[in-house]
């Protein structure tokens, strides 16, 4: 049978031209826990956090909740972004919220072209969506 | 609000009769799909199978990645893993996705090695015992110290606790 | 001569807090005679480590710790830069190339939450490690891993007949000679400091 099982599932609203919204949870047999996220798309920055840990492993774990507000600020179109919320949410607060928000970070640009893509095929169903991929570009 | 993208993550750990642990990791999205999978023999926790596949919109530079993934044949879990790993399948930009994927594989390894421990603990009855507990993993785990907000100094877990 | 293998500074080795110059005063404090300056995969300059040691009474030598795909290898007498991820095998031959000295460095570090203990290794199993066919010796004092490691480590080394060193890994200045190698001789600079590694004039141990 399965000994260890992670799930996470990161979803994107576009709340405004400029803001997406980030909504990750991660699930597995020790931990669960939520992160909302909205970042500015015109320079990745993050402009809102907020999470919610469900399930943890100690009486101190809850703290790490107010740590993720050193996130905002922070851009994820900086270099080494990801070793830096590893830093600052993980290591002085907890690993598995900086894990998602990394997971939320990795999905930015993914989220942009996909949203773009499927905007692109509302107007031309037949679009050549590889060759659009291809030539993609943030705006 | 509907979403314009989702993306769903699943590894799994499953340890098998000859007493290897396959490890299971896949991904999807609107725009990718992809899987990748290890199998693990403790106790030297080496790597001794790895594959990946990837499919829906390829991203550059991954078009190999079933044959880049063979390079971490033989590489341990254990001491410098990020940077092995890391260094190993490193290379152009996008195939970042490949490593972190193994990693992920990895980082579920070791928290299928984790869970037996925290079970004990969780069994134990009062907030003392449980205290004491933790103050025993860190102990006997020097990494743990400062590795996040339960083992900070100021932390009450640490406060006491002669290292 | 009691010398502190293993230490890192910072900026050199980015993951540490240690200032070059705080070393120096904290390495007298402690009472040790010396220690190396094992940055990860960046070698110290020889005259900006005659400058550091200038006056204060302190030996410092010089090597480098690599990172290879079977382990963290430490070497003395190395000039060569080594970036990226090497293997144990590649490294091994510039070493003996070179004519320099190689150490496992803390082959057996438990992981975060759980030590290597319950790993159930036997001592074939440790000894079988891919790293050992490619050093000298051992670190089996190190000063980041549990009292259960360097215990394997330890008995790995005696198992395969490698000497066994002792060093901190020092990342923060309080950690600086928790372990140490006590040489026999005194050790004046890094050429002496290989020689004496090769001769295997050495234990690993603490301060007393
Ligand atoms: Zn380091
Ligand atoms: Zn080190």
């Amino acid at each position: 049978m399965i000994s260890f099982n992670r799930s996470q599932i990161i979803g994107a609203e576009f709340i405004d031209d400029d803001t997406i919204r980030f909504n990750g949870s991660q699930t597995d047999h020790i931990y669960n826990m939520e992160i909302n996220m909205d970042v500015r798309i015109s320079d990745g920055e993050i402009v809102k956090i907020e999470g919610d840990m469900k399930r943890y492993t100690n009486f101190v774990c809850p703290q790490a909740v107010p740590v993720l507000q050193t996130a905002v600020g922070m851009s994820l179109r900086t270099k080494d972004w990801d070793k830096a919320i590893m830093k600052e949410i993980g290591r002085k607060g907890c690993e598995h919220f900086a894990e998602i928000v990394i997971e939320c970070g990795r999905c930015f640009e993914q989220a942009l072209r996909s949203r773009d893509l499927y905007l692109a095929l509302c107007t031309d169903p037949g679009l050549d969506q590889e060759a659009f991929l291809e030539n993609w570009q943030p705006a | 609000m509907i979403v314009k993208f989702l993306r769903n993550k699943v590894v799994e750990v499953e340890p098998r009769k000859d007493g290897t642990l396959r490890v299971s990791w896949r991904l999807t999205d609107d725009l990718l799909k992809m899987e990748v999978n290890l199998v693990v023999q403790p106790p030297a926790l080496e790597i001794i199978e790895a594959t990946a596949e990837l499919g829906r919109f390829v991203p550059k530079g991954l078009e190999d990645a079933s044959e880049i993934i063979e390079d971490v044949e033989g590489v341990n879990i254990g001491a410098g893993l990020r940077k092995i790993v890391r260094g190993v399948l490193g290379g152009p930009e996008g195939q970042s996705l490949l490593s972190e994927a193994v990693l992920e594989c990895c980082n579920a390894v070791i928290l299928h090695f984790t869970r037996p421990g925290l079970e004990i603990g969780e069994a134990l009855e009062t907030d003392e015992e449980r205290l004491e507990a933790v103050r025993a993993m860190v102990k006997s785990s020097p990494r743990l110290v400062r590795s996040c907000i339960s083992f900070q100094d100021d932390s009450p877990i640490m406060k006491g606790l002669d290292l | 001569m009691i010398i502190d293998l293993h230490v890192h500074t910072w900026p050199k080795s980015q993951c540490s807090q240690i200032e070059p110059a705080e070393l120096v005063l904290k390495a007298k404090e402690i009472g040790l005679d010396g220690f190396c300056l094992t940055e990860h995969q960046a070698l110290w300059d020889l005259e900006d480590v005659k400058a550091l040691a200038a006056g204060h009474g302190v030996k410092i030598f010089r090597g480098n710790e690599i990172t290879t795909a079977q382990g963290d290898i430490l070497v003395f007498g190395l000039e060569k830069d080594v970036q990226g991820v090497v293997t144990a095998r590649a490294l091994w031959k510039d070493v003996e190339e070179a004519g320099a000295f190689a150490i496992a460095a803390h082959p057996f570090r438990g992981f975060k939450t759980f030590g290597v203990g319950q790993l159930e290794m036997n001592l074939d199993q440790a000894a079988a490690k891919k790293v050992f066919k490619y050093v000298h010796a051992i670190e089996v004092r190190n000063g980041k891993v549990s009292d259960n490691d360097n215990a394997l480590a330890a008995q790995v080394a005696d198992k395969l007949g490698k000497p066994g060193t002792g060093g901190s890994d020092a990342h923060l200045i309080q950690d600086l000679g928790v372990h140490v190698t006590i040489f026999e001789q005194d050790i004046k600079d890094d050429a002496q400091l290989l020689a004496e590694l090769h001769a295997g004039r050495f234990t690993a141990g603490a301060l007393p």
